[in-house]
């Protein structure tokens, strides 16, 4: 999966596709399988990236190992009846609707009626706290942006330059179950409920093994698994699996507005996951991307069908949306991949406008406005002119350490290496259309950024203008193949008609 | 103890004639042996003597002498019945012997005349104690331990007799839930004493007890063993053998090792998530009424 930042325009829609299908009932109302997230912000839960407080993913220790954080087998069994860890409902917010029956019922009175909140949970009027995209509302605020686990990377002076009001920067960041290679989920579930499915690395909650200890809770340091108080269980993100075997996209992916999102085939060398996955902090990404095999390369493809993947499935690998973002252009990077899961989410990071300055005029201009034009006593100008079209990668508004703290565990040159090839591709094209670019800077900036213009038109065509079957490659699921791992299908041979999945109780 | 009336001692000498036996063992025990001798051996001689003293019941020398013959039958054959009916010596000497009811003998008319001839006869004799009661020796404190094994039954008994406390229970700190079917032995020491104990050990006279220990009788060393511990039990202290008042202990215990294990988890998850990230945010929020 690729996340194209610089596309998102934060509109939550796909938040809605999923709460409709998925997490639109009793237990689940606070659940937000995928939500999106306003950077700077504490996000949902509140500082879901401090895992001081919640002790989620993998932790590397003197020798190279790496150890479940705050779940894992002693740990778990010292903390089963008792998960010291847990994100508090507060800390995610406390669901609620309005009572909007109120609004055409209520009897004749002096005031206009109102509709107030009333918990999903209790069913009782309730001041509303907090909400799932509060930093989204509050945007900026003290309590919120400020408390943003990610500004530790920053040195004071950067942090308060970011919350000056001309430079004052976000982005949105949409966040759903990373599927990851290496999750700290599977690795927690003292039940063994949570597993990575082969055929698809979907990693899934079986709800009838689930027996609601919550270490996944604790140990997803994304925080995506999510405890059902109605039901018991745990659930997480799906991958909505029922619409990816039939060949149709996530719904979050099918419904986003602004395209961002990517779904397709990566082939990987599971063997290396470990090794991968313990790499020194400063390697955790290049390690990652040197597991994630090249479809195109035959000893790959003779290994694959070796292992039984289907040709279609490497046929989707080749024409793999996200293997070119993520390995063949290497313009994506994984969130927080200090967390060790090897998160399979990769996202493009925001290329943000450059930073403004504030000068000082000497009032020549004005002379030349019309005599209504409003004008001001002082001599300040903002101004927004740089010397390049768009500025340096350097001169970015987002702090180079902020993105690097997020998506690259503090290498800023891997963010500035992809940051550099969305310039570069604007760059171009604005040479290609516009025009107002000279050639020679066109090519010194597509050298400097290690693309060709043909790769260049290949990263336009998948950034701008790629269809449905571009940015969703979904191979056929082979459903049947995939059942017979599990069961005996000539059990079935030669019966008639529908089954039942389950015996019923009663009858026949 | 009191007496009712002042010539209740002459008119008392009346035996509790221990026994109302099984049927088969009675008609068996009649069918061998129905001398009066082997009767009053096999049912009377646990509680009775004849110039031997008190024991459980009076001393039946001269009873003869004493009470009305056909009196003596009744007695016998049911002294409860008797009881009830009101007759002033049977109540009076149910109450002087601590309401020990006799039990009732499974014998004939023809068959009591006999033991009563017996008695009569061994009266005119020397005095006789009870025919099982071997010379009298202190238990020793080894001994004592072994009868309060033997009585819980974690040592069997050497010719296969069931536990003690199968039956019977006495308020030891050491035999916890023994039997009720039977008498609550506590005090028996005391109220029977030494040889009226050792005599029923020997030959035990209430039916259920002589059916169980039927052709399984104690040896000598484990009568004074068993013999030695019931005395040791009714000497005790009446503390020892009462539910300790531990109430307040209970408590304190509880409380202290409550806090001690509040403690150890304060340090074990002292660094445990306690509150919301947010509180401090929350608290500042404008509430509604």
């Amino acid at each position: 999966m690729v996340f194209h930042l610089d596309k998102c325009i934060g509109c939550h829609t796909c938040s809605i596709a999923c709460k409709n299908i998925w997490t639109d009932r009793k237990g689940a109302e606070y659940q937000w399988w995928n939500n999106v997230e306003t950077k700077p912000g504490t996000g949902y839960p509140s500082k879901w990236e401090d895992q001081d407080i919640y002790k989620g993913g993998w932790r590397r220790d003197d020798a190279g190992r790496i150890h479940l954080r705050g779940a894992g087998k002693a740990k778990g069994l010292l903390n089963i009846f008792h998960n010291p860890s847990l994100p508090t409902v507060e800390d995610y917010y406390e669901p609620f609707t309005y009572n909007y029956l109120n609004l055409i019922e209520a009897p004749a009175g002096d005031d206009q009626p109102t509709a107030r909140p009333v918990s999903l949970i209790t069913g009782e009027p309730i001041d509303v706290k907090m909400g799932p995209n509060w930093d989204d509302d509050l945007s900026g605020t003290p309590d919120y942006a400020r408390n943003d686990p990610n500004f530790a990377a920053l040195s004071p002076a950067e942090r308060e330059a970011m919350f000056q009001l001309e430079r004052m920067a976000f982005f949105y960041l949409p966040r759903i179950c990373n599927h990851c290679l290496n999750p700290a989920c599977v690795a927690s579930c003292p039940s063994g409920a949570i597993y990575k499915r082969g055929e698809d690395g979907i990693v899934l909650i079986n709800q009838k093994v689930c027996r609601a200890w919550r270490m996944c809770v604790t140990a997803c340091p994304y925080k995506k698994s999510y405890y059902n108080w109605h039901s018991g269980k745990s659930e997480k993100c799906i991958l909505c699996y029922p619409r990816i075997e039939a060949g149709y996209a996530p719904a979050c992916m099918h419904s986003c507005v602004g395209r961002i999102r990517y779904l397709g085939v990566v082939l990987y060398d599971a063997d290396r996951i470990q090794a991968a996955a313990s790499a020194e902090p400063g390697e955790l990404v290049d390690r990652q991307l040197d597991i994630l095999m090249d479809p195109f390369d035959d000893t790959v493809i003779a290994a694959a069908t070796a292992n039984g993947i289907p040709d279609s499935t490497i046929k989707a690998a080749q024409d793999s949306p996200t293997y070119k973002f993520i390995k063949q252009w290497r313009m994506a990077l994984p969130l927080h991949p200090e967390f060790r899961t090897l998160p399979m989410l990769w996202y493009v990071p925001p290329l943000l406008p450059v930073m403004a300055s504030v000068t000082q005029t000497d009032g020549a201009q004005e002379s030349k406005l019309h005599p209504v034009a409003k004008t001001w006593d002082d001599t300040w100008l903002y101004d927004t002119s740089t010397e390049e079209l768009w500025g340096s990668v350097e001169q970015a508004r987002m702090p180079l350490a902020y993105l690097a703290s997020l998506f690259s565990a503090g290498d800023t040159a891997a963010v500035a290496d992809r940051l550099r090839k969305l310039m570069a591709v604007r760059i171009y094209r604005r040479w290609k259309t516009v025009g107002d670019v000279s050639e020679a800077k066109m090519t010194s900036t597509l050298q400097a950024a290690g693309l060709t213009e043909q790769s260049a038109d290949d990263i336009f065509y998948l950034t701008a203008l790629a269809k449905f079957n571009d940015r969703f490659v979904v191979p056929p699921a082979h459903r049947e193949q995939a059942m017979e791992m599990i069961e005996f299908t000539g059990d079935v041979k030669g019966s008639t008609g529908f089954g039942f999945r389950e015996q019923p109780e009663r009858g026949l | 103890m009191t007496f009712a009336r002042p010539g209740a001692l002459r008119y008392a000498l009346m035996g509790f004639v221990a026994t109302w036996m099984v049927a088969q063992a009675a008609t068996a025990g009649a069918a061998e042996t129905s001398t009066g001798e082997a009767n009053f051996t096999r049912l009377c001689s646990a509680c009775h003597t004849i110039g031997g003293g008190r024991r459980v019941g009076p001393d039946l020398k001269g009873i003869g002498d004493r009470r009305d013959r056909e009196w003596l039958v009744k007695w016998i054959a049911s002294s409860q019945t008797l009881v009830r009916s009101g007759d002033p010596i049977a109540v009076a000497l149910l109450a002087e012997y601590n309401n020990m009811p006799m039990p009732d003998a499974a014998l004939s008319a023809d068959e009591i005349r006999g033991v009563l001839e017996y008695i009569g006869g061994a009266s005119a004799g020397s005095a006789q104690g009870a025919p099982a009661a071997a010379p009298e020796r202190a238990a020793t404190a080894e001994e004592i331990l072994r009868g309060e094994e033997l009585f819980r039954g974690s040592v069997h008994f050497t010719n296969g007799g069931p536990a003690c406390s199968a039956c019977h229970h006495v308020t030891q700190d050491a035999v916890v839930g023994g039997g009720v079917l039977a008498m609550e032995l506590t005090t028996s020491f005391t109220r029977l004493g030494g040889p009226g104990v050792r005599a029923i050990l020997a030959a035990p006279p209430f039916p259920v007890m002589a059916q169980a220990f039927n052709g399984k009788p104690l040896t000598e060393d484990e009568m004074i063993a068993v013999g030695g511990y019931l005395q040791s039990v009714g000497q005790r202290p009446e503390s020892y053998n009462q539910a300790r008042e531990d109430t307040f202990k209970l408590l304190g215990g509880g409380l202290g090792g409550v806090s001690v294990l509040l403690g150890v988890y304060a340090l074990v998850w002292r660094r445990r998530k306690t509150e919301p990230v947010n509180r401090e945010v929350f608290a500042r929020q404008v509430r509604s009424q």
